[in-house]
């Protein structure tokens, strides 16, 4: 039957315990104000992007709240954001599946970085930054060279397993960029240090790999209530490899112009947020 | 009538600070008075008042007692503090919390879990009280800030605190909006009974409702008193918070030097029998005298004409009818004036301004300015234009930005360049400080500070006044005046302030309905208007025409000594 | 505008309808039960829509939708029983065609449907729903409302203080134009930021997080809301119980086979337009009533 309306049934409910947890857990004012807040910032971040500037600032924020202000935050945000902004873009089938990429995007941020140090006004500026580059490319280094490595096993896999005509650009990017991730987790337990090269890295993998990740399965999905109606043929393997591909080249300049954002206003964001937290008395 | 706060020997400093923020403050508040603060920025009246609420106290070590009622302040619970006092601040926007009208009426009782038939007849009754329930289902946002502020009041007030602080609830308002805020203000204490605490500027107003009066000078209570005795104790003092004080009450101190008057009608009235015997010969030199004074009639400067207005028309594209918010309007700006553009709201002060800057084009009619002239306009707002983490480095982003104005310069020299312009404004303590972390004057002189490094030659400024107590906006005056005679910049303004632009402005323009309804010579100006004029010449205009700023009644003063 | 009567019911029996629609819509190719409704959505939705100029924009965007549906369809599937024509040597069938006009015509009905659900169903109402779901999920809703109408006023003064201080040059190229509106939201970011202080302590000050905070909304639900209620809960369950048991159920590729229809189809297939057309007949009603209580007192 209609897998949609299945599949927007299963998100609702998985979207319940959320919503009692919020329920249940007091949030202070501050908390509350905080998170309305970003959610407010990241819709009309993408509202200028949709109609000014082909940006992805949005998706860029919703990863630099969670960074901020913790993953169930960057969760809440991401969640908030996405549904509200769709009542400017268009609501849809779509809409439950970008509210889950968006939701763990910011949740990701909110637990792979550690806490950020502030800048203070004294510290110079370029010395900062050298150092920034310096520690950043570091900590970049491991778990970049994981993902590549994970990719060229997939590029292994794609010249001995290849159907024809098969374009490498599908959903081998897609399973072995997670499986990178995962490695990552699993090898290096520490959080990331926070800083603008780190950040940008984050963004890119992340955008590309979750979000298209799951956006390009939902496409699937959501499709499949009118191009196959009730034929089962359409929900298979062969057209989820389809949507893969022909996901890539979105997926990617996404990741990238998100990436971009994340580079260029990712600090100030952060530094930011860190220091309304201190006037707030949040630590 | 019972003490209903009382303030024991309270001294308060902020984390980080060994400075006390206030020191033994002793001080009692009558149950159901109008009780006013005032003092210059940084004395501590927000400080006092936002240790008066439970949990809004700052960060900071305290000794001493507040009690409100019989209870401590530290020891209220939220639940009590909620019911017992209620707190207003300046800026209209940020307290709202919900999307709509009716929701922001009912957040307070929402929060004390009352339930939802209960809260429909309390919002109701107060949307009727508050004369709000034409718009209690509109959206907050397409509201005026008057409305806002007014929302905000009845927000606060639905929970019925006995006590309602107000820290500066005016100073975002225009004047018409002032005066129907703290008539409302002035109700609620005759008909509820409500102990008001207020921070406030705009007095002309409120001060004849006004029971006691506490003056604080860098942490300390300079002096208490009630509204007709505050100005004699400020004199003996000698402090200059007097210029704070209504003009009326001013004029008439200054003039009898007694302070039984308080009024616009006493003090008028007291006027006319005083100088009544007056000869009208001497009546017409005094009137002639106050005129000379001014350079701007008597020089011999020359004057060109840097803008040139010729028949502009405006309207927005989405607006429905078309309808003109310029029309045919004509105006001439001359070279090296402050030229201030008056009008009320919607008259389309705001709107020139964006056509002058080429924001909006005009859909007729020709704007002309003197060639290749540096022209800016500062943002109402002076937040709207800060982007850097410090002070000195606000300033130095300009520089750095504008490297066409800056070539010969090196780093050393940039550097100078920073601090001597920090000089100029007084804020060298504050390189190091966040730019958001000043006072609203501070930011003022500091918007003004980074505008002039891009060296305009001609500037405009959007209100540049507004939220600013007496002693910025005196400062922010001088300061123009001082750019205006050393560097020989055109200065226009679209202000609200009256009193401030008498002082200060060469030429007014009025704008009434996209047009200029007058234009002139700033005391001609107000010379000829009968009620959009300043307090002095409200109170002196049925004796002295050309009477319209303090140091005219002084002069005033003097001469008639002779006489 | 003169206020319309569906908006006096409660946002819970609205909901109720349209999705009650949309189910039925999206779950079957039955053409009759499309037919139907497809004519009844297009009818509430010319009664409710007060813009008819939105609706020929919906008609104008159901066309190519309808268009693209039918040619699509031969693309995708090479069965059938009846060959029209044959292209490059394969054949192309007329059950392709008649299953892409069935599909379109769900796509559009689901599409009308949708527009009556944004008609009925205004933000307002919808966060009402989800603020039942959670208070706080409640709260959120209404302060970023509240707040994105603030942010874009506050982005667009900034823009125009930054035009007007010369500081961006407004002809510049695409790049540097990002760089500024970056550079503009994040002035509106630290802005933001600092005015979020004085809301806290606002809300704080108000007593928000007291304990047993409940949330106030305006709408009532009266007798009349809870009958309609029941109503439609049992109209749905008997449609569900005839769509599971696949009473409508229709192949159409390769060969058209349709079931054959029961006394409980056509009862339920009543049940449907009557539930549809609701709004239109209170409508109807209520008008009548009103020109003859103006008959009466003229």
């Amino acid at each position: 039957m209609s897998y949609w309306l299945i599949s927007t049934v299963v998100l609702i409910v998985s979207a319940l315990p959320l919503a009692l947890h919020y329920k249940a857990k007091k949030l202070k004012a501050r908390e509350v104000v905080l998170i309305a807040l970003m959610a407010a910032l990241t819709v009309v971040a993408n509202l200028i992007c949709a109609f000014t500037i082909p940006l992805h600032l949005g998706t860029s924020l919703v990863i630099l709240s969670g960074i901020g202000l913790g993953a169930q935050a960057g969760l809440l945000i991401g969640v908030l954001a996405r549904f509200i902004c769709n009542f400017f873009m268009g609501q849809g089938m779509w809409t439950p599946w970008q509210m889950l990429a968006w939701g763990l995007l910011g949740a990701l941020g909110g637990i792979a970085f550690a806490k950020v140090e502030v800048i203070g006004h004294l510290s110079d500026k370029k010395k900062v930054l050298k150092e920034n580059v310096n520690t950043g490319i570091k900590a970049v280094l491991f778990p970049l060279v994981l993902v590549v490595f994970c990719e060229l096993i997939a590029f292994i896999s794609y010249l001995f397993t290849r159907a024809d005509n098969e374009s490498f650009f599908g959903w081998r990017l897609y399973i072995f960029g997670f499986l990178g991730i995962i490695l990552y987790v699993i090898f290096s337990r520490s959080k990331i240090p926070t800083n603008i090269i780190t950040v940008t890295v984050f963004t890119f993998i992340t955008v590309f790999v979750i979000y298209g990740g799951i956006m390009n399965f939902a496409s699937m999905i959501t499709g499949s209530s009118y191009m196959g109606a009730g034929s089962e043929s359409y929900i298979s393997f062969e057209t989820l490899k389809l949507m893969y591909i022909t996901g890539v080249p979105y997926d990617f300049l996404h990741a990238l112009f998100a990436s971009i954002c994340s580079f260029l206003i990712g600090d100030s964001v952060i530094q930011k947020l860190e220091r309304i937290k201190i006037k707030f008395g949040m630590y | 009538m019972g003490k209903i706060v009382e303030i024991k020997d309270f001294s308060f400093s902020y984390s980080g600070s060994d400075e006390f923020a206030l020191e033994d403050i002793n001080l009692g508040i009558e149950e159901g008075s109008i009780n006013l603060l005032i003092g210059k920025s940084g004395s501590g009246k927000s400080t006092l008042l936002k240790c008066l609420k439970t949990g809004m106290m700052p960060a900071g070590r305290n000794s001493g007692k507040i009690l409100i009622g019989s209870r401590e302040v530290g020891e209220m619970s939220q639940l009590e503090a909620t019911k017992t006092v209620g707190l207003v601040t300046q800026n209209p926007d940020n307290q709202i919390v919900t999307d709509t009208v009716w929701h922001e009426l009912a957040f307070g009782l929402e929060n004390l879990g009352v339930s939802n038939n209960s809260i429909r007849s309390r919002v109701a009754e107060m949307a009727e009280y508050f004369g709000i329930s034409d718009w209690y289902n509109k959206k907050v946002t397409s509201l005026s800030g008057g409305q806002k502020q007014l929302l905000n009041l009845a927000s606060v007030m639905v929970t019925t605190p006995s006590i309602l602080l107000l820290d500066e609830p005016t100073a975002q308002l225009d004047p018409i909006a002032t005066k129907r805020f703290l008539g409302q203000i002035a109700a609620i204490n005759a008909d509820l009974g409500t102990t008001i605490i207020m921070i406030e500027h705009n007095l002309e107003n409120i001060y004849e409702k006004v029971d006691k009066i506490v003056a604080l000078e860098n942490g300390k209570v300079l002096a208490t008193g009630d509204k007709s005795t505050m100005i004699s104790k400020l004199r003996e003092l000698e402090s200059n918070l007097t210029l704070g004080l209504p003009k009326a009450v001013r004029v008439y101190e200054k003039l009898s030097e007694k302070t039984d008057r308080i009024t616009v009608p006493q003090v008028r009235k007291w006027i006319k029998e005083y100088f009544v015997d007056m000869p009208t010969n001497i009546r017409k030199d005094v009137e002639n005298y106050l005129r000379g004074q001014d350079p701007n009639i008597n020089s011999d400067k020359k004057i060109s004409p840097i803008i040139t207005i010729k028949d502009v028309s405006f309207y927005y594209n989405d607006n429905i009818d078309n309808k003109k918010v310029l029309n045919n309007l004509n105006l001439q700006i001359n070279e090296g004036e402050i030229t201030a553009i008056l009008g009320g709201n919607g008259a389309g002060k705001s709107t020139l301004l964006k056509l002058l800057t080429n924001i909006e084009k005009a859909k007729s009619g020709k704007i002309k300015v003197a060639k290749n002239k540096r022209i800016y306009m500062l943002p109402q707002n002076p937040l709207t234009v800060f982007t850097q983490i410090s002070v000195e480095e606000e300033l130095a982003e300009i520089i750095l930005l504008r490297s066409d104005l800056y070539k010969e310069l090196d780093l050393e020299k940039k550097k100078e360049l920073v601090y001597e312009s920090l000089k100029n404004i007084g804020l060298e303590s504050c390189a190091k400080r966040h730019p958001y972390d000043l006072s609203g004057g501070e930011a003022q002189k500091l918007a003004i500070a980074k505008i002039m490094l891009m060296k305009p030659e001609i500037l405009l400024l959007d209100e540049p006044t507004k939220g600013l107590d007496p002693f910025y906006r005196q400062e922010i005056g001088d300061m123009l005046k001082k750019l205006v005679d050393k560097e020989g910049i055109t200065v226009v303004v679209v202000t609200h302030d009256l009193e401030w632009t008498a002082r200060y402005a060469n030429k007014c323009a009025l704008l009434f309905d996209g047009e200029v309804a007058s234009l002139n010579n700033t005391r001609d100006f107000f010379a000829g208007n009968m009620f959009f004029t300043t307090g002095v010449n409200r109170v002196m205009s049925d004796i002295f025409n050309n009477c319209i700023v303090m140091s005219d009644v002084e002069k005033i003063k003097k001469l008639s000594k002779d006489w | 505008m003169n206020q319309k009567q569906y908006e006096k019911a409660h946002p819970l029996v609205l909901l109720l309808y349209v999705i009650t629609m949309l189910i039925v819509t999206m779950s079957t190719i039955n053409v009759i039960v499309l037919l139907c409704s497809f004519f009844t959505g297009l009818l509430v939705c010319i009664c409710l829509e007060e813009n008819k100029k939105k609706l020929v924009n919906l008609i104008s965007l159901s066309i190519p939708i309808i268009v693209f549906m039918i040619g699509l369809q031969p693309l995708l599937y090479h069965t059938g029983s009846k060959v029209l024509f044959y292209v490059n040597e394969s054949a192309v069938y007329m059950e392709n065609y008649l299953y892409g006009a069935v599909i379109s015509l769900m796509l559009v009905s689901g599409i009308i449907w949708c527009v009556i659900l944004r008609i009925m169903i205004d933000s307002e109402k919808m966060f009402y729903l989800f603020g039942r779901l959670s208070p706080t999920l409640g709260l959120f809703f209404t302060m970023i409302l509240r707040f994105i109408p603030l942010f874009k006023n506050r982005l667009k003064q900034i823009h125009e203080g930054q035009l007007a201080m010369g500081i961006i040059n407004p002809s510049a190229g695409l790049l540097s134009n990002m760089k500024y509106r970056l550079r503009e939201f994040s002035i509106l970011v630290s802005w933001s930021l600092e005015s979020s202080i004085e809301t806290a302590n606002s809300m704080e000050s108000r007593g928000y997080g007291l304990k047993g905070r409940t949330s106030y909304h305006k709408f009532t639900m009266n007798k009349r809301d809870k009958i309609f209620i029941s109503i439609q809960i049992m109209i749905l369950a008997f449609l569900v119980w005839e769509l599971v048991n696949k009473k409508y159920r229709v192949y159409m590729l390769p060969v058209i086979i349709m079931n054959k229809w029961d006394i409980f189809n056509i009862a339920a297939l009543v049940l449907f337009i009557c539930e549809a057309l609701l709004p239109v007949i209170i409508e109807l009603v209520f008008y009548v009533k009103k020109k003859s209580m103006t008959k009466k007192e003229s």
